[in-house]
């Protein structure tokens, strides 16, 4: 095992787990403004009906995958349409936003908790023998290699409907000026409740593959989000590729960072990158 | 005022008068035959919960035989079960629900350090027993007169795993990988003070939040050095997720834990995947004990600290039957007591630690722990 290229794939890892976070993260902020919570907690959603359907009921892995995607994108669509849609009806302040969709993480959270109790668990289904794949002596395992797959993928995906689709065009119309996307004719609730399913489809996604990688709790989904939003901010807020550059900026910042000093200090270099961006880049990397 | 309003108000009136009589006419119920309420903290959920699920299972049964054997001078014992998580803010308000609300005069936990350094001070200030089946860190034998453990303190167990280390393995440089958390460094402290004592050398101190999960940039920090060993007191979730790391990253270092490894989920994930031992105590529980859990918990396995749930539940019996409710008391015959239990011999030094320990030494594999010293 080589340090230097070990040190930069476990950046890379680390990276890739934050930019699965960061991409619906950024997805869901750029168009509704307001700061969701949930989305954290919906990478447990994902990562727990994975675990129901696979470990607990038997079903072929790659059916559980699809099915947690999906089962997260729906919780993530359902909460739109029973908590948000109505409070954006009511011209709620996004303080207000703020607040239910902290009250939804908490309670999805120890729902979660409630039908799988808080033990931690894992999901590899092969002990043992996962595949390792080396890179210029440096390790790298098959989990972790999907993961930094799926999250380039990802972002190469939303950025072609972005920029391709009707669809994607609506949703850059209401990130930029909700107003004038009504009146131009754009049905705006429809396009945030399908962001909200997508967004959190990413999100069940992560929290599947770091299931994968790790394991997974009922409280995973706080240090994730907190993780995707220094990343999505340090990248510039609502950006697609400028979240998933400060995932990477985030990963090897902390990576390298806890090579010179002890290890307890990673979660105070995380923010503090995050301090100094707010001073004196608050735009982030790349201005939307 | 519209109507909604005068509804709600309705209501509330109407349920406070309900609770009112309620409260009125469960007053004079307060008579003897009333069973004596013992608290009981341990992680039910979460971290550890499989040991401490166990240990509520040997409270039980420890309860069952009490009261089928007449209770104490007639009045049943009543255990009320608090899940503390192995989390401080949620063992706090546990042991504030047992002292304020049920008014305990005894708990018995927490299970871990965690829990017990959290509640502890206070459960003191209000003179209640602390009486804890499995809690090890050190600085808990500084807590008062009412704090009491039948599980012996990591200052036993860190000076055992530093000659373990040093005499037994042959290592002269060891790294460390701690959980920053009142186990974990008690335990730390003393295997590194011990241990240099005898003339080796610690490379390197790193801690890690208890609820850390990616290891792999620490991991490789430690073995770049080269140790002769890895010395790990973590709690086993992070464990659990740190050697199967360790694993991927080729890491073929021994891993030394502490009993926090004692843990039979953790046994069964990092089974196979790496040279792993670690010290424990000597679990020598009579066999009809282990069966009489097992046939409770319906499991296949007698974790650590079982024995000392059922013992403490046993000793607390005994002494109330003998002096009271009257906590001063407790505390003072059970500075007295010498017992013989499922554990062991129980008998406490003036800060309430246990003054014999047994330590032994086991290899996780084929998903158990074997002991191999």
């Amino acid at each position: 095992m080589s340090i230097i290229p070990q040190l930069v794939l476990n950046s890379i890892i680390a990276g890739a787990i934050y930019t699965l976070v960061t991409l619906g993260f950024n997805l869901i902020y750029s168009t509704t403004k307001f700061f969701n919570l949930t989305h954290g907690v919906m990478a447990a959603v994902g990562g727990y009906a994975f675990f129901f359907f696979s470990k607990s009921l038997g079903w072929p892995v790659f059916l559980g995958v699809i099915l947690g995607v999906v089962f997260a994108g729906l919780i993530g669509f359902g909460l739109d349409k029973i908590v948000y849609l109505p409070l954006r009806k009511r011209k709620a302040s996004n303080m207000v936003l703020l607040v239910a969709s902290l009250g939804a993480f908490t309670a999805i959270q120890a729902i979660i908790a409630i039908l799988f109790t808080s033990q931690f668990q894992t999901l590899n289904m092969n002990v043992g023998v996962q595949k390792i794949y080396e890179i210029f002596g440096a390790v790298i395992t098959q989990v972790q290699l999907i993961i930094l797959i799926s999250g380039l993928v990802i972002m190469g995906i939303l950025a072609l409907v972005v920029k391709k689709t009707i669809l994607g065009k609506s949703i850059k119309a209401v990130s930029d000026d909700e107003e004038v996307s009504k009146i131009v004719g754009i049905n705006t609730d429809k396009i945030i409740s399908r962001v909200f399913l997508i967004g959190s489809a990413i999100a069940g996604l992560a929290g599947i593959l770091v299931g994968f990688d790790t394991g997974i709790e009922p409280t995973m989904g706080m240090n994730l989000l907190l993780k995707g939003t220094i990343a999505s901010i340090v990248g510039g807020v609502g950006n697609i590729y400028g979240g998933v550059l400060g995932s990477f900026l985030l990963g090897f910042v902390e990576n390298f960072g806890i090579w010179k000093i002890s290890g307890e200090w990673k979660d105070a270099i995380a923010f503090g990158l995050l301090i100094i961006f707010l001073l004196f880049r608050p735009q982030g990397i790349i201005k939307k | 005022m519209n109507k909604t309003t005068k509804y709600i108000i309705g209501i509330i009136i109407i349920l406070l008068v309900i609770w009112g009589i309620y409260s009125i006419v469960q007053k004079p119920k307060e008579a003897i035959g009333e069973p004596i309420k013992i608290g009981f903290i341990g992680p039910l959920t979460g971290e550890l919960s499989s040991i401490g699920s166990v240990s509520k299972a040997a409270v039980e049964l420890a309860v069952e035989e009490v009261n089928s054997d007449g209770g104490i001078n007639g009045r049943p014992i009543e255990v009320i079960y608090e899940d503390g998580q192995c989390n401080t803010k949620v063992a706090i308000s546990a042991a504030n629900k047992l002292i304020n609300i049920d008014k305990v005069p005894v708990i018995i936990g927490g299970l871990c350090s965690t829990e017990t350094s959290a509640f502890g001070p206070m459960a003191m200030e209000n003179e209640v027993i602390v009486f804890s089946y499995c809690s090890t860190a050190p600085k808990l034998s500084e807590l008062g007169k009412y704090f009491f453990r039948s599980y012996p303190s990591d200052s036993l167990q860190g000076k055992f795993s530093a000659e373990y280390a040093y005499n037994d393995l042959g290592a002269r440089k060891i790294a460390v990988l701690y959980h920053i958390s009142d186990y974990g460094i008690g335990i730390k402290d003393v295997f590194k003070q011990r241990f240099e004592e005898l003339g080796g050398k610690i490379l390197i101190e790193e801690g890690t939040p208890q609820d850390s999960r990616d290891y792999r940039t620490v991991l490789i920090k430690l073995n770049n050095l080269n140790p002769d060993i890895i010395f790990m007191p973590t709690y086993p979730d992070g464990a659990v997720a740190a050697l199967k790391q360790a694993q991927e990253l080729g890491i073929t270092t021994k891993f030394l834990g502490g009993d926090g490894w004692d843990d039979p989920d953790l046994q069964k994930e990092v089974s196979g995947r790496g040279d792993f031992i670690f010290t424990g105590i000597v679990n020598s529980s009579p066999e009809d004990f282990k069966n009489k859990i097992l046939a409770k918990t319906g499991g296949d396995q007698v974790p650590v600290c079982t024995s000392n749930a059922y013992d403490n539940m046993k000793i607390i019996a005994q002494v109330i039957k003998k002096v009271g409710l009257d906590t001063n008391k407790i505390q003072e015959e059970l500075h007295k007591i010498k017992y013989n239990g499922e554990f062991g011999y129980i008998e406490f030094y003036p800060n309430g630690d246990l003054i014999t320990a047994n330590y032994t030494v086991k290899k996780i594999e084929d998903g158990k722990a074997i002991e191999i010293k």
